[in-house]
């Protein structure tokens, strides 16, 4: 008997150590095998620099576009199981994509739920990636080595955009069609713009062909596209040595050591970092062993930090999509234009600026903008250069004095653009008239 | 570590509920608990929670019909005592043995309209923004009748509210301007004939109540009735009732039902019983009457009590001022004696029916005794058009063009007085003034003409208006500053022409209408239309006239002196008007 339990466990041992490989001991051994052998979480490194899970370092804004997408992705399978990218007339007359908005609606088991949970995290993640962009810059972690990310992080957020866009016509109800509408008929402004229009829209105006494209590029080309530039994103924060730090870190406050877990057995990685030789291979001078006392073993602080902001995520996003309904309008009607007609509210900006002037308005302000964002670091070591101001770069610092003028520049952009969102979401009425808030305005903006 | 390990318990807890949360909403939808209360109500302990959805088949669509998931016993007699959901729908067919609607065959959207995929009562109802067919409660589904049964005539029981906005479409004279196919056929305003299937109710109710509420310039009067909330909810009603998409046709319309004929009256013999009916929109021999002249114009009883809209000017001397011959013209198409008129041209009257209504309004007898001041026949004669205090806005005068005249105005009254006299005599051709000359005595006309001048000059320190005679042909040129002898021909209209279009039409527009850019600044009174035919051929208008309006502008009024325009430039421009105007030969 004692030997057939001895054989079961055996058996159970060899089957849990073909899974995981490794036990959940307290020795620094076992915390690196749990971080590097594991797919997942072998993305963030075994040992991390303890300033890493402090709040106020990234505020989670990165961590949190991310599980947005990836909840996004989850829920928009499920939709995807029941949506029809037709504008064919059903049974009783009414566009078959949106007789299906109808159906997620009514009858569809937690249908309702799910295009919330959809349409909540799809306007939350495009906030979520302006708030990420603004860290990033406050906190000079766009420089030192990292300014292509920055450019492909550009890139992420333009692509956040258009997804959250392309989705946004899918309902084909009135908010849909007359949202894309005024979108398109903005990039009509733009040199070359009629032609990208056309491709996009594959008709000369928001229609059935419009519908499946964009359909194609919100569930098929779109996301893996940006699989794919989310994954180089990781992946050179990971190969420029983590999160942007000061090169002297000694003098700030940490999360004691206890805080991170009891280690034992841990003199293997008390002297050295585990990694030397990736650190060896980037940057200009060794500073091996130099910040030992700063490295904590990420397994389990980290990850435990990591599941709480994705908890609490869902918990929010659950909360709301509870309590609000995604809007979904009448069925969507070429003839009858809403008054007024608003794109979604990450267009609003753009679309006061076009109500003052079409080509400057709609394309040189926010091309410049946009352009400029994007290689904005690259503006700065050209400045520094030929201007010869050695400049002390100090990343992972907020608001650094000798950032000043920068800092103010981008808020000011920010609070531009915030600005002009506000007034063309709440501010304008009928024929884009300036109205009060509390004025009851239908037709568009959300 | 261990503080994370419990901030991550909690938000897990919580996250549980709020997951759960989503979960126990869907599992408990409104309509599971409708059902429960309902079962629970008539007693049944064995039923299943199920969405009761039924397909509606229509010769064009097929209906998915899921109101009856909530509205659970719309066709249980036994729940009748339940209030909303669950209770039973009242009678359609009042007094029928069985009811031949059947909900389990033809659901609800069908009469009441709403979203018939739509479990949630806000949704299923249709009360968000864009959907197209809103619920029609109550009384107002009657206007979904006419989409089975033929409701052109006739009397379908149950659907009196239809019955009485399509009488009442023909007693408020809403005929006379606006077209539904088989009751009317006019231009003057939107076609009605589609205005149920292009409108939602609350809409048309708007459109009556505030007509332009929707459309800024709508030209549609607001009636005296539109605060009586009950004729304006018949109307739209009805009005709602009219769809071009019929879910039958006439040949396949419910049994026994028929299209009836309409029944509107028929008048052969004038009389002035038939113009009163006519008149005031009231039944003729037991059929609705095709009038409701009433609905804009007032009359003067007898004893003097003035009733009716206030729209269009009082009737009470029209016959006795322009004749019957006048008036019949006027019904037929009051365009052709005042060009810019908005009354409907009820080219469909009869000649009978024209007659009685000239015989009718020929009882008109009202007259003020002897002895009356001038204050007291302006007030009872002129006031409802120049205003209380001579100002020409007197209630009716919103509708009318030209605006009548303001005296308020002393300039106007010190430079014009000596043409007053002529004006009430004789009436002004082209506009709402009739002739006086056969309702006031010469006498009367004096006093009224001193009233009118006193009132306005009194505290007034005067205005003599300069003395511009028309020059002869052949006369030296007023502004020849060179020299060079010019002297006037005769007006050349092609000068003329091009002239006003540098001078002119910024207020008289392009057309020399009187509706240039700059009119729409204008309050009172607005650019003459100058190709007012009857207006500029009358007596009164003459060349000199012109000349000195032009020349001098005109007093009191927004048209402005124009002496940087040479004599011949100015008579060009006359001779361009008077071409506008010519009356064919």
């Amino acid at each position: 008997m004692k030997e057939l339990i001895a054989q079961a466990k055996g058996f159970g041992t060899k089957v849990y150590y073909s899974i995981f490989r490794h036990n959940f001991d307290n020795t620094g051994l076992t915390k690196s095998k749990i971080m590097f052998s594991n797919v997942f979480l072998h993305i963030q490194p075994v040992k991390i620099h303890k300033r890493s899970v402090k709040f106020k370092t990234t505020m989670g804004l990165g961590l949190i576009t991310f599980y947005l997408f990836v909840i996004l992705t989850l829920t928009g399978i499920l939709l995807m199981f029941h949506y029809v990218p037709s504008t064919a007339l059903g049974p009783d007359g009414l566009p078959d994509a949106y007789s299906r908005m109808l159906n997620l609606r009514s009858n569809v088991f937690w249908g309702g739920f799910m295009r919330n949970m959809h349409r909540w995290a799809a306007h939350g993640m495009v906030a979520f990636v302006a708030l990420h962009m603004l860290r990033v810059y406050l906190s000079g972690a766009h420089r030192g080595g990292r300014e292509f990310n920055w450019v492909i992080g550009c890139i992420l957020g333009l692509l956040t955009v258009f997804l959250s866009y392309t989705g946004y016509l899918l309902p084909w109800d009135q908010l849909a069609f007359w949202g894309v509408k005024v979108g398109t008929e903005i990039a009509k402004i733009a040199p070359g713009g009629a032609i990208i229009r056309g491709i996009l829209l594959g008709d000369v105006d928001v229609g059935s062909e419009a519908l499946i494209r964009f359909y194609v590029l919100h569930v098929a080309v779109l996301p893996a596209v940006m699989g794919m530039l989310i994954s180089i994103h990781f992946f050179r924060i990971r190969k420029d040595g983590g999160l942007a730090r000061p090169a002297d870190t000694s003098k700030e406050k940490q999360i004691p050591d206890e805080e991170f877990g009891e280690v034992k057995n841990a003199s293997v990685f008390k002297s050295a970092r585990s990694y030397q030789l990736v650190e060896i291979v980037k940057g200009k001078e060794p500073k091996v062993n130099e910040e030992v006392d700063q490295m904590m073993f990420a397994w389990p602080k980290l990850i435990i930090r990591e599941v709480i902001v994705f908890v609490a995520l869902l918990a929010f996003l659950s909360l709301i999509s509870v309590l609000f309904d995604a809007p979904l309008e009448g069925p969507a009607d070429p003839n009858h234009p809403t008054n007024p007609s608003k794109a979604p509210w990450y267009f609003l900006g753009l679309q006061e600026l076009v109500s003052y002037h079409g080509f400057i308005g709609g394309i040189v302000i926010p091309g410049i903008l946009a352009g400029g964002t994007m290689v904005l670091p690259y503006i700065e070591i050209f400045l520094e250069s030929f201007n010869k101001t050695y400049r002390k770069n100090i990343p992972g610092v907020w608001f650094a004095r000798e950032r000043n003028i920068e800092n103010a520049l981008f808020i000011g952009m920010y609070i531009f653009m915030l600005v002009l969102v506000i007034i063309g979401v709440y501010f304008r009425g009928e024929n884009w008239a300036i109205v009060y808030p509390w004025a009851h305005v239908s037709g568009g903006g959300h | 570590m261990i503080k994370d390990y419990r901030v991550l318990l909690a938000l897990s807890f919580v996250g549980f509920i709020f997951f759960g949360m989503a979960l126990m909403k869907e599992m408990n939808p409104a309509f599971a608990k409708h059902q429960k209360a309902y079962y629970n109500e008539l007693g049944v302990d064995d039923f299943t929670i199920e969405i009761k959805q039924v397909n509606v088949k229509t010769p064009g669509a097929i209906l998915v019909d899921r109101c009856q998931s909530c509205h659970v016993g719309a066709s249980n007699p036994d729940a009748a005592g339940l209030a909303l959901p669950l209770g039973t729908h009242p009678a359609i067919v009042p007094g029928a043995e069985k009811d031949p609607h059947d909900f389990g065959k033809i659901g609800c959207v069908i009469c009441h309209d709403g979203n018939g995929r739509a479990l949630k009562e806000h949704d299923a109802h249709g009360e968000y923004h864009g959907w197209p067919l809103p619920l029609l409660a109550g009384k107002t589904a009657q206007a979904s009748c006419n989409r089975c049964h033929a409701m052109e005539g006739g009397h379908l029981a149950g659907a009196e509210e239809y019955e009485k906005g399509r009488d009442l479409f023909l007693q408020k004279a809403c005929w006379g301007c606006h077209t539904i196919a088989g009751i009317s056929s006019t231009s003057q305003a939107p076609e009605l004939t589609d205005a149920g299937g292009k409108y939602i109710y609350d809409y048309l109710v708007e459109s009556i109540v505030e007509p332009s509420a929707n459309v800024d310039n709508s030209k549609m009067p607001q009636f005296d009735w539109v605060h009586d909330e009950e004729t304006v909810a018949a109307l739209a009603t009805y009005l709602k009732g009219q769809q071009k998409d019929r879910l039958r046709s006439e040949a396949s319309a419910p049994i026994g039902y028929t299209k009836p004929p309409v029944e509107i009256a028929r008048i052969v013999t004038p009389s002035i019983v038939a113009g009163r009916s006519l008149f005031a929109g009231v039944d003729y021999e037991g059929s609705t009457a095709r009038g409701g002249c009433i609905n804009c114009h007032a009359f003067r009883t007898t004893e003097g009590d003035l009733s009716g809209g206030s729209i269009g000017p009082e009737l009470t001397y029209s016959v006795r001022s322009r004749g019957r011959d006048y008036v019949k013209d006027h019904v037929r198409n009051a365009k052709l004696h005042v060009a810019d008129s908005i009354m409907p041209s009820f080219k469909d009257y009869s000649d009978a029916e024209l007659e009685s209504i000239a015989l009718y309004l020929e009882t008109f007898d009202f007259k003020l005794g002897p002895n009356t001041t001038g204050q007291q026949l302006y007030t009872t004669y002129c006031q409802s058009c120049h205003g209380e205090d001579l100002n020409g806005r007197g209630k009716v005068s919103a509708m009318l063009d030209p605006l009548p005249r303001d005296f308020s105005r002393y300039q106007f009254v010190a430079s014009y007085q000596n043409r007053f006299k002529g004006s009430i005599e004789e009436g002004v051709k082209g506009t709402a003034m009739p002739a006086w000359k056969d309702i006031l005595s010469s006498t009367e006309i004096d006093s009224l003409v001193e009233f009118i001048k006193t009132s306005s000059l009194k505290d007034s320190g005067g205005f003599t208006r300069a003395a511009a005679p028309l020059p002869p042909l052949g006369a030296a040129e007023r502004l020849d500053y060179k020299g060079k002898g010019l002297v006037l021909e005769a007006g050349d209209p092609e000068k003329g022409y091009d002239a006003f279009q540098r001078f002119c039409t910024s207020c008289h527009g392009k057309l020399a209408n009187g509706k240039g850019p700059n009119a729409y600044a204008l309050v009172h009174p607005l650019p003459r239309n100058l190709i007012n035919k009857e207006f500029l051929n009358q007596a009164s208008v003459s060349d000199e006239r012109l000349f000195q309006s032009i020349l001098l502008g005109v007093a009191g009024t927004p048209m402005p002196a124009h002496d940087h325009l040479k004599d011949q430039t100015i008579l060009d421009l006359i001779a361009f008007i008077r071409s506008n105007t010519e009356e064919s030969k």
